[in-house]
């Protein structure tokens, strides 16, 4: 029989928050949430989209989500790009600053997982490897609509669509 | 001294595109002479590692008949030395210390520190343009040895900002120096984003490239994968057929279109015209949504291959650009009527951040920063690539230097993208857009360069390939990276702390683009 | 001044997206996600194509741990929604979705696994 562990599982202790604060988090921040944007390394494409989302086109305030400009504020911490090595520290320094419980998301394929950058001389290349992530938002850039949906599962107001497939083979028909 | 007294050591690489070999010891007079003719212009200086020889190369733009002009110095040693360029090129600055720091090549006599563009805990002596290492090779932290600054004088306020700032913004740090409330000085720290996008593509077929290129600078994707696909496409010795050349041109147009509309409303956010920034974003969104129906991407990517592009223009789609382009004619008319009667926004902008126009042209500003301050330079007029030699369109010059002659200087522009667009539109020859992949096959070992006018200005990329016709080394100067030398030059003078942001907004840079 | 940037936004009228009471698609053709139809892959015929092309490893070979059998993952976290898999497939079993509601609260949830056997001796040796 065939097991499907990952094989790079991550680091369970800090990137799964438990269920218990989970739901203490969706009771808090059910109504409005204050955001806190770092950019670890990005191409801008990430903060371009972010950016729009306060524009007439998605008005994100109508959903009661807010950007906030310090980390005192700020209930969830938003980060793009690859984590280069310079911004571990301020990266860290932020959360720090940011008051319990907090949330983090990582946006875009660089903050997720590396995207073309990967672990490298340069790149830390995912979010998850120094700070608890809550979210993943995936795309290159995620268009402000995937990033309305992410906002909003991370708050437990949307469904989560993609789920861990394990494909039946062509040949034979086993899953 | 003219090109043509070199003419016995000059070689010609590509066509528009030539080479001459110097020793370090005849470097300096030769810059010199290059310097002192005007229409000369210094664009790029790196080096390259190729089979454990060393090259320090310079780049310059030359007149619109002879194109451009590399000079390649070979040098030899365990810390090749050279005398530094800067006093004869000022704009070399920058330049000169990003060598030394990822090539190991020194320049003495250097005014300033040489760690640039590494990160604090990267140890000495490794070169990521030296030879030896990979892109995924993992390279311990040490000690962190940060560039120090001067503590401030008596009477003087620090002001530190960043590298994370407030709102929604790109990663780089400010420090701001204060007498009273009035600006009186600026220090940069920028290269917090450095990715090593460089040393990231060493090793990447002609397939992956332009996905490199593309991130470089979001925003920016379609120019630089532009300039990429143009230097592999002359590496290769072939040109895109017309009709793809003649669509470059219209994507170029509309992603300057879409950024010159995010700039004003950025501007606008600066100076608190809430109204306005709301109205530019909703011009800035209808041509992303543009965008992805034409190209399947908001921002471009992914259109640009070695050879052309990876998809046509359908005849409904070009009909969809026509009816854009009439809505975005008559409202930006109205909304540019409204932001001159808006006082509270000009007010902000005028003999606010003002770059002399000596500095800007000794400090090497190009694109619209240039621009606005009497540089008169365009790629897409003075050295045309894609479809620009065969259209008709006016290069805007401002000579204020100031926040709001950038501002209007890009209004400007956005009316001459409308009439690119629309003289496309009417004259798209009817070919194929893409040559065939294996018609698009570069020799091993050859190199060339690629340009374009981004939205933010020069784009100029260097790629050089190896025994597999895999890229061995990429080299971008991105407009970015050039106009922040000069933007610490806009700071002092008449300009108080709030001002800061709109100085900031105005001159529209990118840090991807220049940390790379 | 201000009255006729209200008169603008007045005229601009109320364009913001319906998104999340009613969905709001994308154009066609929009690249959301390369999408993996287990039935069509050929990867037991020993066909990598999609694994060659794709530059940040988010179509990859992985061993399973007990060191014998191998899969094929799509992961969608590293993937840049590029769609050279999709250009390059030889059967059609990738193909480019548009939906953009990709976020997910586990990594895992963004895999699509084609587990694949190897032949294996008697003696235990691939
Ligand atoms: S995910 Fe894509 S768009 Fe976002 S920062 Fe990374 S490369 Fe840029
Ligand atoms: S290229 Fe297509 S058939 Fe081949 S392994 Fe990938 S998905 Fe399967
Ligand atoms: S779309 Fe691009 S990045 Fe994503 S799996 Fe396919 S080849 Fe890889």
């Amino acid at each position: 029989m065939v097991t499907f562990e990952l094989l790079d599982e991550p680091d369970s202790s800090i990137t799964e928050p438990s269920t218990a604060l989970r739901r203490q988090i969706q009771h808090l921040f059910g109504r409005s949430l204050h955001i806190r944007h770092v950019d670890a390394g990005s191409c801008n494409g990430c903060e371009s989209e972010i950016k729009l989302l306060t524009s007439p086109y998605y008005d994100i305030h109508r959903l009661g989500i807010f950007f906030t400009t310090t980390p005192r504020h700020a209930d969830l911490l938003l980060v793009t790009g690859a984590i280069t090595r310079a911004m571990v520290d301020p990266l860290q320094r932020t959360y720090a600053a940011m008051p319990e419980p907090r949330l983090v998301v990582a946006t875009g394929a660089c903050a997720c997982d590396g995207g073309i950058f990967g672990r490298s001389c340069l790149t830390l290349g995912r979010l998850s490897a120094i700070l608890p992530v809550d979210t993943y938002i995936p795309g290159c850039p995620p268009t402000p609509l995937a990033l309305i949906h992410g906002l909003l599962l991370t708050l437990g107001r949307a469904e989560q669509r993609l789920h861990r497939q394990i494909l039946a083979h062509h040949a034979d028909g086993k899953a | 001294m003219s090109i043509l007294d070199w003419a016995r050591q000059v070689r010609l690489l590509h066509p528009n595109e030539w080479e001459v070999v110097l020793t370090p010891a005849n470097l300096t007079t030769t810059v010199e002479a290059l310097c002192a003719n005007p229409r000369n212009h210094f664009t790029d200086m790196f080096g390259v590692e190729m089979g454990g020889e060393r090259q320090l190369r310079l780049l310059f733009a030359l007149d619109s008949e002879h194109g451009w002009l590399h000079l390649v110095v070979p040098v030899t040693g365990d810390s090749p030395h050279y005398t530094s360029l800067v006093e004869v090129c000022p704009a070399t600055l920058w330049y000169e210390r990003e060598v030394a720091e990822e090539c190991g090549i020194i320049p003495s006599g250097h005014p300033g520190p040489l760690h640039l563009r590494l990160p604090d805990d990267w140890p000495e002596g490794v070169y990521p343009h030296g030879g030896g290492f990979s892109w995924q090779d993992k390279i311990p932290a040490v000690a962190p040895h940060p560039v120090e600054l001067a503590s401030a004088p008596d009477g003087i306020v620090d002001y530190p900002l960043g590298p994370v700032r407030s709102g929604v913004v790109e990663s780089g740090h400010y420090l701001l120096r204060t007498a009273g409330e009035e600006l009186v000085d600026m220090r940069l720290q920028l290269f917090y984003k450095h990715r090593g996008i460089e040393k990231r593509a060493e090793g990447c077929s002609l397939l992956h490239l332009p996905l490199i290129a593309e991130r470089i600078s979001g925003t920016s994707a379609f120019a630089h994968s532009l300039a990429l696909c143009e230097a592999v496409e002359r590496a290769a010795g072939i040109e895109a057929p017309p009709r793809a050349r003649y669509l470059r041109t219209l994507f170029a147009e509309l992603e300057r279109l879409y950024n010159h509309h995010g700039y004003q409303a950025d501007l606008c956010q600066a100076t608190g015209l809430v109204v306005g920034q709301a109205q530019f974003d909703v011009l800035k969104e209808r041509l992303l949504r543009l965008n992805a129906r034409l190209a399947g991407h908001r921002y471009l990517f992914g259109l640009n291959v070695p050879g052309g592009l990876s998809r046509d223009l359908t005849d409904t789609e070009r009909q969809v650009i026509d009816e854009e382009l009439r809505f975005q004619r008559r409202t930006f008319t109205v909304l540019e009527e409204l932001l001159f009667r808006s006082n509270s926004h000009i007010d902000r902008l005028e003999r606010t951040g003002t770059l002399p126009p000596e500095l800007a042209l000794a400090w090497g500003a190009v694109g619209p920063v240039g621009r606005a301050a009497g540089v008169d330079r365009d790629l897409r007029r003075d050295h045309p690539y894609a479809a620009y030699a065969e259209l008709d369109f006016a290069v805007p010059l401002e000579t204020d230097g100031d926040a709001l002659a950038r501002a209007r200087l890009r209004l400007e522009e956005v009316r001459q993208s409308f009439r690119l667009i629309d003289q496309i539109l009417g004259s798209l020859p009817s070919s194929a857009v893409r040559v065939p992949p294996e018609a698009c096959m570069v020799r091993p070992g050859v190199s060339a360069l690629g340009w374009v006018e981004s939205p933010r200005g020069e784009g100029v990329h260097w790629l050089s390939f190896g025994e597999q016709r895999q890229a061995r080394r990429y080299r971008v100067r991105t407009g970015s990276f050039a106009n922040w030398q000069t933007f610490p030059a806009a700071v002092p003078g008449h300009n108080i702390l709030t001002d800061f942001p709109v100085i900031e907004q105005s001159f529209g840079l990118s840090f991807a683009g220049a940390d790379r | 001044m201000e009255l006729g940037w209200l008169l603008r936004g007045w005229r601009t009228g109320i364009v913001t997206t319906p998104y999340p009471t009613r969905p709001d698609p994308p154009p066609q053709g929009f690249r959301g996600r390369p999408q993996l139809d287990g039935e069509r892959c050929r990867i037991d015929d020993g066909c990598t194509v999609c694994v060659e092309v794709c530059l940040p490893r988010a179509l990859r070979l992985e061993t399973v741990p007990n060191g014998l059998d191998r899969r094929l993952v799509l992961d969608l976290l590293p993937c840049i929604m590029c769609g050279l898999c999709v250009q390059a497939c030889p059967t059609g079993a990738l193909h480019m979705q548009s939906d953009g509601e990709l976020a997910v609260r586990s990594p895992q949830d963004a895999q699509t696994i084609v587990p694949l056997e190897m032949e294996v001796s008697s003696d235990g040796h691939i």
